[in-house]
């Protein structure tokens, strides 16, 4: 039987709320239906984005340009044509155990590039301008500024805010500093100053830790809160057909 | 008793040794010593002197000066001499001696095992001091042992036994092992005496005690295998047991104890599960706005994003980079949604991209979903490129050149660069404005760090809750890279009360609300009931301690 094109999404809206359910029954425990939930997830997944790989990438840019070289229409740039098929050839034989070692100059090309632009973009995208905006709040002019005004207050928040950043991160720091001093037979220790500047950051890196946490159960319950207002429009759409 | 000097000499005498003499004068008979059998240094072994061997003409002396004087007068033996001199050395006819009076009295044991030659030498080889050196308390106890040593003398004692004979046992020969007897001084020069082979080459063939011709290092032989024994420590000996326990346990299973706690350990996830659904789910079902809107001035970031927005010219290209998994689409919709809708209102002319396989089909979703009462949505006036794949390199080159990072569309064929859209678009830079619309913080790190440092109006991102933490800081970077920022359910229902709309995050604020407050109210319970457990058990653990303690004190 046919299925018709109204019945197509209807279909998939319901496979969809399935699934769902499916996802849910892991409140019960581990179980089959939330096995064939996630099976399928990652099936799926897997297949699209290989099907997106192909689609968009193999085809385009090495099939289809070889198809025309080969057809008597040479593409503009057979050069390029000619690496990307050398460098897709010398991956492919990472396929085979005895062979892999074939791949690795590409492998070593994509990885070294991809550190490169990763070390680059690190620094001038977050070390250096993460670091003037630590600077930026040492106000000097502007605790200064305060107080010739007679701001006092104002005064006592740039330096406790100056003061407050710089604690939270020299001990932040600090915490990772494993650095101690040989005692002969005595375990080695860090100095006092260092230890009690890494307590101080104990503190900030644990309250780095539950903002990290709390947004990742805020993002949870988000998405808690859409998949039940999906069965909750989709149920009665699916039995009451409104 | 002896006349004694001012000195009295016999005070100088341990009290053992007073306490003997009494009973000796008491008893008022020493018996004549016996003669010592003839013994063999160890076990069987025959001396050197019965194998015929020569003593050296020293010891010989020694002997005979001993015996002499023996003879004529009982002497004694300075206390601590006669230890040293261990020569494994015997004589036929050597006497056995008891113990001297200068001699501390060995134990019972110690004197079975002693050897009584060796007492014999050191009473032979110990050289006496001449009369007129002896102290006073010495010569003046001379006479009193005279008629004690009579017998002594007769039989040729050289001193007066301590102990009377009837007290001591006598000794049985005793076994010196192999490794005490090679410890003996004199061992190696009796062991080497006793291996001299003539010699068998060179001049001095046939002599025996000369220095071999042929060094030692020139014979060639099967070198002597020496047995290796391990010795090893007491202390090395229990880690070694403790290792070994540990070795024969490691194969052995052990009871899981967290198996007895799983029924509560379930129900607990239950009620949890329930609570949180109910919370959830029964503000969907009843709706309103019963949980308050976030205030005006509660996300500044977010207000950026409305302020750039409402200042876009009208037709102006706004590069929109969908970046968001799966699993967080839900989440990333609703301020996604709004946000899209204030630049659809604006009428920006929206370019998609994706560096993720599953973007584009997202994308389409949403602009179908949410968005599809949009002319430019219904119309399809909207530029979808696709999926961008190289990672970082292709986010380096796109920002940089867009039209050499993708030449085409691909599941079209056609070329983007010629739609309206993208008619003055050479660079990144020539976006009106560029928003990232991301679920997972390292993607919106590497946008900003890739090109955010290149544009001159920086970047605007859409983001889960998750990732807005890690975002944060990078609103305030000199120079800026990021210029605002729209998080999660609060920041789309906050985007939505400036712009006067309802939307998703209008929907879902209530469900939100509740549902947080449910989570901050199980924490806590959780949190303080896991403490009291804790401090019960450190009681107990504690209490225990104590006992224990009582108990060996």
């Amino acid at each position: 039987m046919p299925i018709s094109n109204e019945a197509l999404p209807l279909i998939g809206t319901a496979v969809a709320a399935a699934l769902t359910l499916f996802a849910f029954s892991y409140l019960l425990g581990d179980n089959v239906l939330f096995r064939l939930a996630i099976y399928l997830f990652i099936g799926v997944s897997a297949g699209y984005a290989g099907a997106v790989a192909v689609e968009s990438i193999v085809a385009p840019q090495l099939i289809l340009p070889l198809q025309a070289q080969i057809m008597g229409n040479p593409p503009t740039n057979p050069l390029d044509l000619g690496v990307k098929l050398a460098l897709s050839l010398l991956l492919l034989n990472k396929l085979n155990p005895k062979a892999a070692r074939f791949g690795n100059p590409v492998m070593a090309l994509v990885v070294g590039a991809g550190a490169a632009l990763a070390v680059v973009g690190v620094v001038q995208g977050t070390i250096l301008p993460q670091v003037a905006a630590a600077v930026s709040y040492f106000d000097v002019d502007g605790l200064d500024l305060a107080l010739q005004g007679g701001y006092y207050g104002e005064a006592m928040g740039i330096l406790a805010q100056g003061i407050i950043l710089l604690l939270a991160t020299g001990g932040s720091l600090a915490y990772f500093h494993f650095g101690a001093r040989d005692r002969g037979m005595q375990a080695p220790q860090r100095s006092l100053l260092v230890d009690a500047l890494a307590w101080i950051g104990r503190v900030f890196i644990a309250i780095t830790l539950a903002a990290l946490f709390a947004g990742a159960l805020r993002a949870a319950l988000a998405a808690l809160i859409e998949r039940l207002a999906f069965l909750i429009n989709t149920i009665p759409l699916l039995f009451g057909g409104s | 008793m002896p006349s004694h000097s001012s000195q009295d000499p016999e005070e100088n005498l341990p009290d053992w040794l007073k306490d003997l003499r009494k009973r000796q004068q008491q008893e008022g008979d020493i018996e004549p010593r016996e003669t010592a059998p003839e013994q063999t240094p160890s076990g069987g072994e025959p001396s050197p002197e019965q194998k015929g061997e020569e003593e050296p003409e020293w010891l010989l002396e020694i002997r005979r000066r001993h015996q002499e004087e023996a003879s004529t007068q009982p002497h004694r033996t300075p206390p601590g001499e006669g230890s040293e001199e261990d020569v494994p050395h015997e004589e036929e006819g050597r006497e056995k001696t008891g113990p001297r009076l200068t001699d501390t009295p060995p134990a019972p044991e110690e004197a079975q095992e002693a050897e009584p030659p060796k007492e014999e030498e050191r009473g032979e080889k110990e050289p006496t001091l001449p009369t007129g050196e002896l102290p006073d308390w010495l010569q003046g106890a001379e006479p009193e042992e005279k008629g004690d040593q009579e017998s002594l003398q007769n039989e040729g004692a050289t001193s007066v036994p301590a102990f009377s004979q009837n007290d001591i046992e006598p000794l049985s020969p005793g076994e010196v092992p192999s490794w005490l007897e090679a410890l003996r001084p004199g061992a190696e020069t009796r062991k080497s005496r006793a291996s001299e082979e003539e010699e068998s080459t060179g001049p001095l063939a046939g002599l025996s005690g000369v220095l071999p011709a042929e060094p030692e290092i020139a014979r060639f032989g099967y070198t002597p295998s020496r047995p290796s024994r391990l010795e090893i420590s007491e202390n090395q000996q229990r880690h070694a047991s403790v290792l070994e326990r540990l070795i024969a346990t490691e194969g052995q299973s052990v009871v899981d104890q967290s198996q007895v706690r799983i029924l509560p350990i379930r129900i607990l996830r239950y009620v949890i599960g329930v609570l949180l659904v109910l919370a959830t789910t029964l503000p969907l079902l009843v709706g309103g706005q019963a949980a308050p809107r976030p205030e005006m001035e509660a996300y500044p970031e977010s207000a950026r994003v409305y302020n750039a927005i409402e200042m876009l010219p009208a037709d102006s290209p706004v590069l929109v980079v969908f970046e968001v998994e799966t699993s967080l689409y839900g989440e990333v919709a609703a301020p996604a949604s709004a946000v899209l809708s204030h630049l659809l209102q604006k009428q920006g002319r929206l370019v998609f991209l994706a560096t993720d396989p599953t973007g584009p089909a997202l994308v389409e979703r949403l602009l179908t979903a949410e968005l599809a009462a949009q002319p430019s949505v219904a119309t399809g006036d909207y530029v979808n490129l696709g999926y961008l794949s190289g990672g970082i390199a292709a986010l380096r080159q796109f920002s940089a050149d867009p039209r050499a990072a993708l030449p085409e569309i691909a599941r079209t064929g056609e070329d983007p660069w010629t739609r309206q859209a993208l008619e003055n678009v050479d660079s990144l830079d020539d976006f009106a404005l560029v928003v990232i619309m991301t679920s997972e913080a390292e993607t919106g790190k590497a946008w900003i760090e890739q090109s955010g440092t290149t544009l001159s109006n920086g970047l605007l991102m859409v983001s889960s809750a998750q990732a807005a933490p890690v975002l944060l800081p990078y609103l305030q970077s000199h120079p800026a890279t990021l210029n605002g920022l729209v998080a999660g359910f609060s920041g789309a229902s906050y985007y939505e009360r400036l712009r006067a709309d309802v939307g998703l995050g209008t929907m879902y604020w209530n469900a939100y609300s509740y549902a947080l407050g449910a989570a901050l109210i199980l924490i806590l319970i959780g949190g303080l009931y896991g403490r009291t457990i804790q401090s019960g058990s450190d009681n107990q653990t504690s209490t225990g301690e104590e006992h224990s303690n009582a108990d060996q004190q």
